[in-house]
């Protein structure tokens, strides 16, 4: 078992891919063991719902498992590719949601998100006053990525939070890395803004 | 460098996502612009800032929902899609496509083969000539309880409970009688006594058609034992004068006919109404 245990942890994001293009579901659920956070928080600051970016994640990982034969490790990393089927299934989200919209209902699950039970409790070594701060920040900066548009949000959170570079993110919106700058520069404009105006 | 350029700059710099070219350009720039070094300090505080919103955990219900999911796919044999059958789909498109098309041409073809609606002209006919029929009944109620005395058959009162298709099958048994009256000019001065069956009232009304239905044979009728037409004083009663004359010129028809047969079977003739009531009985 151990032995197992660490021959998966050696194992390449591409390596696993190719296990499962094999016909091992198990590589499957390394994959999703390894993923699923990372997409969660994605699709999660998308949306800014938790059951929707929950359905997101699954929805995602279940086209992986379908449409996995057409991933090829040797043309691209795994992460861009991912992220680039995360990115259409958020998009195709955001424009039906757009369509259809769920006001009253939406507005009752940001408020249930806004619980403070949901709000990591604070380290032991902060005072209560520090973690109050970061609860509010938090606030503020999850409505100002709400705010943005779905090109800017995406970016900007593929960079802060996932780390990509600007190659990567240029693949998974499919533009020109000079347009995902401009992109990451109005996202930042935008939510400088939007944080002094809801500081004023 | 503009100070809009140096925006871009300065946010890509911040990623680290700068030439070293770009890079000593831009500090050149900053340090000679206030606004755009106050901006590289503002993007830090919003990177620090944005830190703060730290990664959560999905529930518990995430895994377990997936890999229940992910059993039933491999249950179905679904997990991963083989390449051949994209490739076979993508020849059945098209063909899918083309036989879409085909079966459209074809029901539009057929749609336009269909009969004309029909007229108002056409439909006010066949109102009128019904009504005439269903008064011609109304009035003389007692031409086809009179056939069935005449023809041995079910009572008066039970005769008003068939169904039409039997009643016509009657009047045309009837008509068969007629037609030889026809022949001899002697036309039936009230063809309304004979009160036709709703079926036929539109053959009245157009051409007043009273020969046999198709299909119908004297002979096979005389051979064949069918009870014969109703005697004289009841025809008269139903049918009036010109019934009593085509019954006299069916007598003489059925006389001859008698004789025929006679002569080819060497059989002696049927009594006038000694017919049997069986249509499917023996030869005698």
């Amino acid at each position: 078992m151990m032995q197992i245990a660490a021959n998966s942890a050696r194992e390449t994001d591409e390596e696993l891919m190719a296990r499962f293009q094999a016909g091992d579901s198990a590589a499957m659920e390394e994959i999703f063991a390894r993923f699923q956070k990372p997409l969660f928080n994605f699709f999660y600051r998308m949306v800014s719902r938790r059951e929707t970016a929950e359905d997101l994640v699954q929805e995602t990982f279940l086209k992986l498992c379908r449409f996995g034969h057409t991933f090829c490790g040797s043309n691209a990393k795994f992460t861009t590719w991912l992220y680039s089927v995360a990115g259409n299934q958020c998009r195709d989200y955001l424009r039906h949601s757009a369509r259809r919209p769920e006001m009253p209902v939406a507005d009752l699950e940001e408020s249930y998100s806004e619980d403070p039970m949901e709000i990591p409790p604070p380290a032991q070594d902060s005072p209560v006053e520090e973690h109050l701060i970061r609860m509010e920040i938090r606030q503020e900066l999850k409505s100002a990525i709400k705010s943005l548009p779905e090109k800017e949000r995406t970016a900007i959170v593929l960079r802060e939070y996932h780390g990509l570079e600007y190659k990567e993110i240029a693949e998974v919106l499919g533009c020109p890395i000079g347009s995902v700058k401009v992109l990451i520069f109005r996202a930042r404009q935008r939510l400088r803004e939007r944080l002094k105006d809801m500081a004023a | 460098m503009k100070c809009k350029k140096a925006g871009i700059l300065i946010s890509a710099f911040a990623d680290g996502e700068l030439s070293p070219r770009e890079q000593s350009a831009l500090e050149r720039h900053i340090s000679a612009c206030a606004a755009c070094a106050r901006e590289m300090q503002e993007i830090t505080e919003l990177r620090r800032d944005m830190a703060l919103w730290a990664e959560e955990a999905p529930s518990e219900w995430l895994a377990q929902s997936f890999s229940h999911k992910l059993r039933e796919l491999a249950d179905e044999g679904c997990a991963p899609v083989p390449q051949k059958v994209r490739l076979r789909w993508g020849v059945l498109g098209p063909a899918t496509a083309v036989f879409a098309t085909a079966m459209l041409l074809i029901v539009i073809v057929l749609h336009n083969q269909t009969p004309p609606p029909v007229t108002r002209e056409a439909a006010k006919s066949h109102r009128t000539a019904t009504q005439h029929a269903q008064d011609r009944q109304a009035a003389n109620p007692q031409a086809i309880g009179g056939e069935a005395q005449g023809t041995g058959q079910t009572p008066t009162t039970e005769r008003h409970v068939i169904p039409p298709k039997i009643v016509r099958h009657r009047h045309a048994r009837i008509h068969v009688a007629v037609r030889p009256a026809r022949d001899t000019n002697v036309k039936p001065e009230t063809p309304d006594v004979t009160g036709p069956s709703p079926g036929y009232a539109d053959l009245g009304s157009r051409g007043g058609y009273t020969g046999p239905a198709p299909g119908d044979n004297i002979a096979d009728r005389t051979t064949s034992g069918v009870a014969p037409i109703a005697g004289a004083d009841e025809v008269k009663d139903n049918l009036g004068e010109a019934g009593l004359a085509m019954n006299e010129t069916v007598e003489r028809l059925r006389g001859t006919l008698q004789q025929a047969v006679d002569l080819l079977v060497s059989k002696p003739p049927l009594p006038a109404n000694g017919g049997t009531e069986s249509h499917g009985g023996d030869i005698p």
